[in-house]
């Protein structure tokens, strides 16, 4: 994760429900559960990232690992307050 | 309050069934502020608790209820919610802690005084909310 996006997942995780969704959605996405919360989805406008929404704030975006068929890494994590502000530094890092 | 942009987060030709999906959808208006949020089918709603094999839905950000995914009516849809200083489309997308949402019915709670105030008093209730903003409830 760069440094600007972990800065914005520390901002975001000081929110206890916030972090304790994030938890929850990369627990799931390691069990590759897409259908969990809102639903899965790729990002508008990149190839490889894609996005995980919980049903209240967290936002948690990741993408296919190059080294490791079927791995996935989490490069995001977010709030819908700071969901914009993630997705253009991500459409600025990956295809 | 006018709508600057709209920008659909994932693409609208990934939604395999306009009437059952939900997508986030961001805004930026002409106070220079970005507002997202989810706007989803009724169809979806029913499938998101299926999802969840529950019989309601997670407590969770309320979503912006639409007949179909498609860009004409979702477009049409934050128009709407952007009407009398778009006050829906920022209640949609808020991002509210709890201690804010305390504050907030506290605040409620010391205009209604006030404004009560006022009434036993025969003043006049011509008063902007705004000035509510700085209050003490300890005296209540």
């Amino acid at each position: 994760m760069s440094s600007t996006l972990s800065n914005v997942s520390k901002k975001v995780r000081k929110d206890k429900e916030t972090s304790k969704s994030l938890d929850k959605l990369e627990e799931q996405l390691k069990n590759g559960e897409f259908h969990a919360g809102r639903g899965a989805r790729k990002l508008s406008g990149t190839q490889t990232v894609y996005y995980m929404r919980a049903g209240n704030k967290a936002r948690l975006f990741f993408k296919y690992s190059d080294k490791e068929n079927g791995a996935v890494e989490v490069i995001g994590e977010s709030n819908k307050d700071k969901e914009q502000q993630v997705i253009d530094n991500l459409k600025q890092n990956y295809e | 309050m006018k709508v600057e942009s709209i920008t659909f987060l994932s693409d609208l030709k990934d939604v395999k069934d306009i009437f059952d999906d939900n997508i986030d959808v961001s805004v930026n208006l002409e106070n220079g502020r970005n507002y997202v949020l989810v706007v989803g089918t009724p169809k979806n709603l029913l499938r998101l608790m299926e999802n969840e094999k529950s019989d309601f839905l997670s407590p969770g950000d309320p979503i912006v209820i639409v007949k179909k995914i498609t860009k004409e009516v979702i477009e049409e849809t934050i128009q709407a919610y952007a009407e009398d200083d778009a006050y829906c489309l920022k209640f949609y997308s808020a991002e509210l802690d709890t201690k804010t949402l305390d504050v907030l019915k506290d605040r409620s709670i010391a205009r209604d005084k006030l404004l009560d105030d006022l009434i036993e008093k025969g003043q006049s209730i011509d008063i902007e909310n705004y000035d509510l903003i700085d209050f003490n409830i300890d005296n209540l």
